[in-house]
């Protein structure tokens, strides 16, 4: 296991970390006095992403995260995927077809919820959107790092 | 993609480095661009297709660019990467300008409607001088949409954004698309 690989994975993880500490300030912090005068700044950024839609949030003691449940899974799977590859610290390779179950769960999801039952279900979108965040990271992680260190050999 | 020629005078060369080969390449990740800004400001749609808009655009450029040249050779990470920022360099270009436009035309948008709220919200929690000088510069913001339709200090914070959610989606989108592409490839050999 060579350092730029360990340097990489830590650079990955410190700014999914700070895209997630971002939507999440509100929640983990209890509508802190910093994360309500940073939430108009924030939702520029999270406003591009997500339709930020206030009965698709996710709630916790009064406070929302800034975007909906199913980008919140993609996102803290990402996370997870990263803090998982720092302490496993070995190369993963995911297979395309476990990619696109994922893609392929994902879709069923947005397509049951939005046009079949026309009710949105957060626990589903936010576990669907989990599985496919965190396979999305670990097949992007592989192609960035086989990419970037291949050229660092040279 | 990189070009060496060696220097008249002597034995020295310089390496000539261009993102892509010609200007036609740029075709792909311009139309694919474009169709993902004019897809995000659409409401209905952006609560379904979410943060996938600019991804799947950053694939459809490789994609189309694969179809349009008939090239039928493994996509390299470099060209998936260059198509990847390229599109979404493009749907932020584009995203920017449409907003500006429709704002101009209506005088009105997201931000111009939410503030009331964000700012009642903001003065529950008694933030001090640094809260109300917050508060006056997004007022200052609102005020100008409300009245010519534009501010200076709004379209740099919508391009500033933009650019940097569209640029890492759209690497992401072009990383992906390139795996798929690559896998039928090898699949149809």
């Amino acid at each position: 296991m060579n350092n730029s690989r360990i340097y990489f994975r830590l650079i990955i993880f410190f700014a999914i970390l700070s895209w997630c500490a971002g939507f999440t300030l509100n929640v983990f912090t209890n509508g802190s006095a910093f994360s309500v005068a940073s939430t108009p700044i924030f939702n520029f950024f999270y406003d591009n992403v997500c339709h930020q839609n206030e009965s698709k949030l996710i709630s916790l003691n009064g406070f929302s995260f800034l975007v909906c449940s199913r980008c919140s899974g993609i996102y803290l799977g990402s996370l997870f995927s990263s803090v998982f590859l720092l302490i496993s610290l070995k190369k993963k390779e995911i297979p395309l077809k476990i990619f696109s179950i994922a893609s392929i769960v994902l879709l069923t999801d947005v397509i049951l919820n939005n046009f079949l039952l026309n009710s949105y279900n957060k626990i589903s979108a936010f576990i669907t959107g989990l599985f496919f965040g965190s396979v999305c990271f670990l097949v992007i992680i592989n192609l960035m790092e086989d990419h970037i260190l291949s050229k660092a050999k040279y | 993609m990189f070009s060496g020629y060696n220097k008249p005078d002597g034995g020295s060369y310089f390496i000539k480095g261009k993102i892509l080969i010609s200007s036609k390449q740029y075709i792909s990740p311009l139309v694919c661009g474009f169709a993902a800004a004019v897809l995000s400001i659409i409401p209905g749609l952006k609560a379904f297709a979410c943060c996938l808009i600019v991804p799947v655009a950053a694939f459809f450029s490789l994609y189309l660019y694969q179809k349009i040249n008939r090239n039928k050779e493994v996509v390299t990470s470099r060209k998936a990467i260059t198509f990847g920022l390229l599109t979404g360099l493009f749907a932020a270009l584009f995203s920017t300008s449409l907003d500006a436009l429709l704002t101009l035309i209506t005088r009105t948008n997201d931000f111009v409607e939410t503030l009331p709220e964000t700012e009642a919200l903001m003065r529950d929690y008694n933030l001090g001088p640094i809260m109300e000088e917050t508060i006056k510069v997004l007022k200052v913001m609102a005020a100008d949409i409300k009245n010519s339709g534009f501010s200076v200090l709004y379209l740099i914070t919508m391009l500033f954004s933009n650019l940097f959610t569209n640029t890492i989606f759209g690497l992401i989108g072009g990383l992906l698309g390139m795996n798929y592409l690559n896998k039928r490839y090898s699949n149809k050999n």
